[in-house]
């Protein structure tokens, strides 16, 4: 007890450490199974870079569709980039919170254009904020916001 | 034209992934960096802080460290015999000693920063000469003459110093350590190439003070016989050469300097304090 007592700030790092870890792997394995299923299931709309749909594609409306989603970084996540920062190579912490953030964004891009009764997106754009909570060195979180143009058939009169 | 969205391979696999072992590889990097920062900031340490003017050391311990008053009599023989050996080294004018006398049984006695030398009881109730406690003196002096204590502590806050980049409370708690245990002497741990300066400074004390080395000599004699087979029983041997080895280079020393190894031996007027007079002694504050 005394030992935890005089050393405080070290336990309190390795706590943080931990906490952050377990939660983080737990999230992170949940968050990447709803993504495998709901990709699937929303396979069938589909997303183009391209500005004009086809010339063949007519009697549609279009419609701005978007898809956002805030991703946070834990203090296991944090540490681990703030080591890395001194060495320098790949964040593959942050690399795979920004791949949550933006397969996210565009899974709820996509469950809006399903619900509208499309299934085709163009000129789909991404764009990446990053925020810092509180001073700096704080914990990172991500919003990655996916946009395009919605095809939506027009019913029939 | 064929519109379609193929199915886009993974690039991360969550259950593939190895964050422990990257924070693993991290950390260890980091150690070994701030490894090597401290041993970098220790040999800087302990090259500047012997140039500290002797006075800077003094005044630091000024309020660290106080005799036991009731131990004036024995401080006072202790200082006689130092004032003695350090007029023989040519200390410098403003390097003043302070002996202090301690009613410890330990067989041991230690320099410590800004002068102060302490020797224990255990010490002095094993010699049966001034000279052999001249000896044990002349080395604790030349021990401050060398600047070593000023070494030891450089290099001890510049480690505590270090130690709390990592974590505040463990670097405090080293640099607290050493700030308050200078007087214990309790981290001044010297190199064996310290240990040997040391001594051969003191065998030219010890020969000019009493014209022979037999004190010195018969110190190692005295020690070794006590304890003929656990040298660790005695602190004065941790760090120091052996006492064989010890006592075969005062007689080389003896030798290549012309200087005899043998003489009279001046008797002992410090009294030791009848134990029953104390309780335990306080002689640190604080401690």
């Amino acid at each position: 007890m005394r030992t935890i007592l005089e050393n405080f700030d070290l336990f309190l790092l390795l706590v943080f450490l931990g906490v952050g870890y377990v939660f983080g792997r737990i999230g992170e394995m949940r968050h990447y199974r709803s993504i495998h299923a709901r990709e699937k299931s929303l396979a069938d709309v589909l997303l183009f870079a391209a500005k004009r749909p086809p010339p063949e594609i007519t009697a549609v409306d279009t419609v701005l569709v978007s898809g956002s989603a805030v991703i946070s970084s834990d203090y296991f996540k944090w540490f681990v980039a703030s080591l890395r920062k001194l060495f320098g190579g790949r964040f593959r912490v942050y690399e795979i919170l920004l791949d949550r953030a933006r397969r996210e964004a565009v899974l709820r891009l996509k469950q809006q254009v399903r619900d509208r009764g499309g299934n085709m997106v163009f000129n789909i754009k991404f764009e990446s904020l990053n925020i810092t909570m509180g001073a700096r060195g704080g914990i990172a979180a991500v919003e990655v916001l996916a946009y395009g143009t919605a095809l939506i058939p027009r019913p029939a009169r | 034209m064929k519109l379609e969205n193929p199915q886009q391979a993974d690039q991360y696999d969550p259950q593939a992934e190895q964050p422990l072992k990257e924070l693993a590889i991290l950390l260890g990097g980091v150690l070994a960096l701030g490894l090597i920062a401290a041993i970098a900031l220790a040999f800087t340490a302990g090259l500047i802080a012997p140039r500290l003017p002797f006075p800077v050391e003094r005044d630091f311990m000024a309020s660290r460290i106080a005799s036991d008053p009731r131990f004036d009599a024995q401080s006072r023989e202790l200082q006689r015999i130092a004032d003695r050996l350090a007029a023989a080294l040519s200390l410098p004018s403003d390097m003043k000693l302070t002996l202090h006398y301690s009613d410890e049984m330990t067989v041991n006695a230690y320099a410590t920063l800004g002068g102060h030398i302490t020797v224990f009881r255990g010490l002095i109730a094993r010699v049966n000469s001034e000279n052999a406690l001249a000896a044990v003196l002349a080395h604790e002096i030349a021990h401050v003459r060398l600047r070593h204590p000023a070494m030891a502590a450089g290099r001890g806050i510049a480690i505590g110093l270090a130690l709390s980049a990592l974590s505040s409370t463990v670097g405090n708690s080293v640099a607290e350590r050493i700030m308050g245990a200078t007087g214990m002497g309790v981290l001044m741990s010297y190199s064996r190439e310290q240990e040997t300066a040391a001594d051969d400074d003191a065998l030219r004390a010890v020969a000019a003070t009493y014209g022979h080395l037999g004190g010195a000599a018969d110190l190692f004699e005295t020690l070794k016989k006590a304890h003929p087979n656990s040298e660790g029983g005695f602190e004065i041997f941790r760090s120091h050469p052996y006492s064989d080895r010890r006592i075969e280079h005062v007689r080389e020393f003896a030798a290549r300097h012309g200087i005899a190894a043998d003489g009279a031996r001046t008797p002992l007027v410090l009294q030791l304090p009848k134990p029953a007079d104390q309780p335990l002694p306080r002689l640190f504050p604080g401690s």
